[in-house]
């Protein structure tokens, strides 16, 4: 449940990020996320992974459809897809899911730095460490 | 361990951060160019994209207005000429800017500072030929005439206000591709597109190889096969009925002029493509009884194109027509009273001088027997990825020495300096300035006078009915023979000794026959006072004038039919010899019956003009297998004359095969062993493509995106024609702008080029005009007397001071 709840804040955060910040912000922002708020390593991963890479994914395919595929598949012959369309609106995807998920799974390993064993016993909420991995 | 498991990811995450932000090489960052918020995905462009009803921008002395119509074509109303070439600048950019950097980028020999190494020998040579020193000698020569600076300082403004709008997200495609960004414009850069057109047009003399072809076949062959004046074949630009004054100037000549020294260098390829055809014709010719005035330059076929129409009025002047991305006005185009065209002159005004230095320091060389001071610039060619290199180029005071033992390689090799017209300070860009605004014959004469290079054939036409056409430029004097061969540069009696009399430049205002024409032939009859040498086209020419001359009661219809004219002239003067020498055959029978049925159109469906050519390719390098040797520069005859040897000298020995010691070959057998390679390859062609034989499928004019790059380009387009055809367009080449301009009143005119307004290879303008140009139609132009005849879909833009 937490973990669809960090999907949409990370989502949500990094739409209005992309407003106004570079393309990179897509990693700033699950970086932060899960440096805040408590996750393991996978979940940590597939929170950035998971909000970016369907951000990324409805963009592109929102883009495609209005202009009627006219750069797509120019695209995917240059980098070379094949002139795949669907190939590069994937790529585009898990590009970005890659980076947002790598830096998640960074600032989850960053967190467990700082906030030492003792410590991490009892998470912010006030329920013991365990309960949160489910 | 956490901190090791950390360490590794931030590793990892800032390893591949890297990668997304700057890229690796050939690949462009992945995460800037793939994120649809800002990357490639933001250059897709909808076909109902909003254009904004306002942009304000900081700069402007009043608000301009601007009607886009539904091809994207701009029409500028300003009030006043700053806004008007700030706007033309602002507005060319933003449809046109990355090519408008990469071709000024092209010229000043900086494409290494964008895809590395590989364009290292592309840049050296660049700089050898001196275009951005030319560039630089060209701004100080804006400098000097304080109008000229002010337009192009409102130009340059104007494209760099756009630049300065733009974000990551706007940039055009190709920055984001290959991973740079766009510097300021500036004067310089406007003089560097002048530079590249003049090197395009002119740079390339044959002085070279010719010379190698002196040194291998002897004199009398090389006059023989590259003869100066065939008066009796030539149909001049200048009709044979105009008299002549006996020359104005006299000059001293050698004994001998400087001939046959053999050159070892390696060649920088260039094309015998370049071409245009322009005419005009008087009322007297016409339907309506107004001069109907047509221009067609024929151009290497990019996308984006080469040009890009424009129609720029203020109260003064309403003028409309074809841009160069990079340069303010119009350069061939119409107004309400005139109308003008240009066509490439091809004398030669580029001559190679061998250089003799007293040391390997090249600090001095010889001249008139003493030692002269050469002048050092050194070029700094920055590389992609890698340091920079430096390359010092030596300058005498002909010109600077383009190949050297530092270029070629090769310690043999000789300093040959080169003397070209386009080095000279000139500011030709004031003459389209002034075209765009004349009004009458006196008008456009003052406005050419000044034109230097790339010499020009100016076609004229005006509304109150004077027809005219100049070959304007700077043409060296020369005795005969001079500078058609490399010249010896220790001694002053080869160098230029002044020019050709502006005023007795070949030219005709209203001839008896009603028309004017030029395609790049010989400008005038051998009467003509002063030597004159070059590369001129024999064909295209012959075939406007006797078509021309044909006609009356001249439509517009009849002029379009004329400039996609497929008509092959060469095909009806040397296949009938072809088929008569080819003698009975027993394979290939079917090629030759097609061949026998045809009538000498080289349509795009056409069998027959695909079998022509083919075996016109084969019999030609039969034929000039002499000259195909290994790393020199040699130069295969132009086809007028292969044709002329044929039917004259059937015996000579050019027609000998080298290679075979047992036989000597006569045209009879290059006919027969060519059908039969001929047949061959054709064969062969339908067996790997599997579908008919046609002249178009078997030609594959493509246009191709400037940087190379085949998925933004068009390939396999069904259009006819071919070089020395007047519909002049071969895989690469072809016409790059269809204008014609009925001179009635009011104004109609018609216009189509194999492109679209718009650069961008995202939006639904990249490719507008190249079915039509390929179907040999037309667009309407639209040019408006005001902004209020805008018309339902047109859409209106107001760019408003900040």
């Amino acid at each position: 449940m937490k973990l669809i709840v960090k999907i949409i804040l990370i989502a949500a955060l990094c739409i209005a990020g992309l407003m106004f910040f570079p393309w990179y912000i897509i990693m700033a922002v699950p970086f932060i996320m899960n440096l805040i708020i408590k996750t393991n390593g996978t979940g940590a991963f597939f929170s950035g992974f998971v909000s970016v890479a369907m951000i990324w994914l409805v963009q592109a395919i929102v883009i495609h459809t209005r202009t009627e595929g006219i750069l797509t598949s120019k695209i995917a012959l240059v980098l070379p897809l094949g002139g795949s369309a669907g190939a590069l609106i994937v790529l585009t995807a898990l590009i970005g899911g890659l980076a947002a998920g790598l830096a998640g799974y960074t600032g989850n390993a960053f967190r467990n730095i700082l906030i030492s064993p003792n410590k991490k016993k009892k998470s912010r909420y006030g329920r013991p460490d365990y309960m949160h991995r489910s | 361990m956490r901190i090791l498991k950390f360490l590794l990811f931030a590793l990892l995450t800032a390893g591949l951060f890297h990668v997304m932000e700057f890229g690796v090489s050939p690949l462009p960052p992945l995460g800037k160019f793939l994120s649809p918020f800002s990357g490639f995905w933001q250059n897709a462009e909808s076909k109902n994209a909003k254009i904004p009803a306002t942009l304000e921008i900081e700069g402007l002395i009043e608000d301009v207005q601007v009607i886009y119509d539904d091809r994207m074509v701009p029409h500028i109303f300003a009030k006043n000429e700053h806004d008007l070439f700030f706007a033309q600048g602002y507005v060319t950019a933003s449809q046109r800017l990355w090519q408008m950097e990469f071709q000024t980028h092209f010229a000043a020999g900086r494409i290494s500072e964008i895809v590395g190494e590989k364009a290292i020998d592309l840049d050296r040579m660049q700089r050898r030929k001196g275009l951005l020193y030319a560039a630089e000698l060209t701004v100080e020569a804006f400098e000097r005439d304080s109008l000229a600076n002010s337009i192009l300082q409102a130009y340059a403004d104007g494209v760099n206000a756009y630049i300065k709008s733009l974000k990551y997200k706007d940039l055009p495609l190709e920055y984001k591709l290959l991973n740079y960004n766009p510097e300021p414009w500036s004067k310089l850069k406007s003089a560097l597109l002048l530079k590249y057109m003049a090197d395009m047009l002119t740079g390339s003399s044959k002085d070279i190889e010719l010379s190698n072809a002196v040194a291998l076949l002897g004199y009398e062959v090389a006059e023989l096969i590259y003869p100066d004046f065939p008066d009796s074949l030539i149909d001049p630009i200048v009709p044979r009925d105009v008299k002549y004054n006996p020359p104005t100037v006299q000059l001293d000549t050698p004994a001998v002029p400087g001939l046959g020294i053999r050159i070892e260098v390696e060649p920088e390829k260039s094309s015998d493509n370049i071409g245009s055809n322009n005419w005009a014709v008087s009322g007297n010719k016409t339907a309506t009884g107004a001069p109907i005035l047509c221009n067609d330059p024929h151009l290497q076929l990019n996308l984006p194109s080469i040009w890009y129409e424009i129609q720029l009025s203020i109260p003064q002047y309403n003028v409309y027509g074809v841009s160069l991305p990079g340069a303010p006005a119009v350069i061939i185009g119409f107004n309400n009273d005139i109308a003008w065209g240009v066509t490439n002159g091809t004398q030669d005004v580029k001559d190679w001088y061998k250089i003799q230095f007293k040391d390997a320091s090249r600090k001095e060389y010889l001249f008139d027997g003493a030692w002269k001071q050469t002048t050092v610039r050194v070029e700094e060619i920055k590389i992609k990825g890698k340091k920079p290199m430096f390359d010092t180029v030596v300058y005498t005071h002909f010109g600077p020495i383009v190949y050297d033992a530092t270029l070629t390689k090769d310690t043999a090799a000789l300093n040959l300096a080169s003397r070209w017209t386009g080095l000279e300070p000139s500011n030709e860009l004031m003459t389209f300035y002034y075209l765009n605004r004349a009004k009458n014959y006196a008008d456009y004469l003052k406005a050419i006078e000044t034109f230097q290079c790339p010499g020009q054939n100016f076609v004229f036409a005006s509304a109150s009915g004077d027809i005219a056409i100049w070959q304007q430029g700077k043409f060296p004097l020369k005795w005969p023979k001079q500078g058609k061969y490399v010249m010896d540069g220790s001694s002053s009696i080869y160098q230029w000794q002044g020019y050709i009399p502006q005023s007795e430049n070949p030219h005709v205002l209203n001839p008896l026959r009603n028309f004017v024409s030029s395609a790049n032939q010989h400008p005038t009859d051998a009467t003509y006072p002063y030597y004159y040498n070059g590369f001129f086209e024999l064909y295209r020419n012959r075939r406007i004038n006797e078509r021309l001359e044909m006609m009356d009661k001249i439509t517009v219809e009849d002029m379009m039919k004329l400039q996609n004219d497929n008509f092959n002239l060469q095909a009806a003067e040397s296949l009938p010899l072809m088929l008569k020498l080819l003698g009975k055959i027993t394979e290939g029978v079917e090629y030759v019956e097609a061949l026998q049925k045809w009538n000498y159109m080289n349509d795009a469906l056409s069998e027959a003009a695909a079998i022509y050519e083919v075996w016109f390719v084969n019999l030609d390098s039969l034929i000039w297998d002499e000259l195909y040797i290994q790393g020199k520069m040699m130069e295969i005859p132009q086809e007028f004359y292969t044709v002329w040897m044929m039917h004259n000298y059937p015996h000579h020995s050019i027609f000998d095969i080298k290679s075979t010691t047992d036989k000597v070959e006569t045209l009879e057998d290059l006919i027969q062993l060519s059908f039969h390679k001929a047949k061959n390859a054709l064969n062969h062609w339908k067996e790997i493509h599997k579908e008919p034989l046609t002249w178009y499928a078997y030609k594959s004019t493509s246009v191709q995106h400037l940087a190379r790059l085949i998925p933004f380009s068009q390939t396999k387009i069904q259009i006819g024609g071919n070089k020395r055809i007047v519909n002049a367009c071969d895989s690469r080449w072809g016409p790059s702008w269809r204008m014609i301009v009925s001179l009635e009143k009011p104004i109609k005119a018609y216009g189509v080029y194999p492109g679209g307004q718009s650069g961008n290879p995202g939006s639904p303008y990249y490719t507008t005009g190249i079915e039509k140009w390929s179907r040999g139609e037309y667009f309407t132009l639209n040019f408006l007397q005001n902004p209020e005849e805008i018309s339902s879909g047109m859409i209106p833009q107001i760019l408003k001071q900040k």
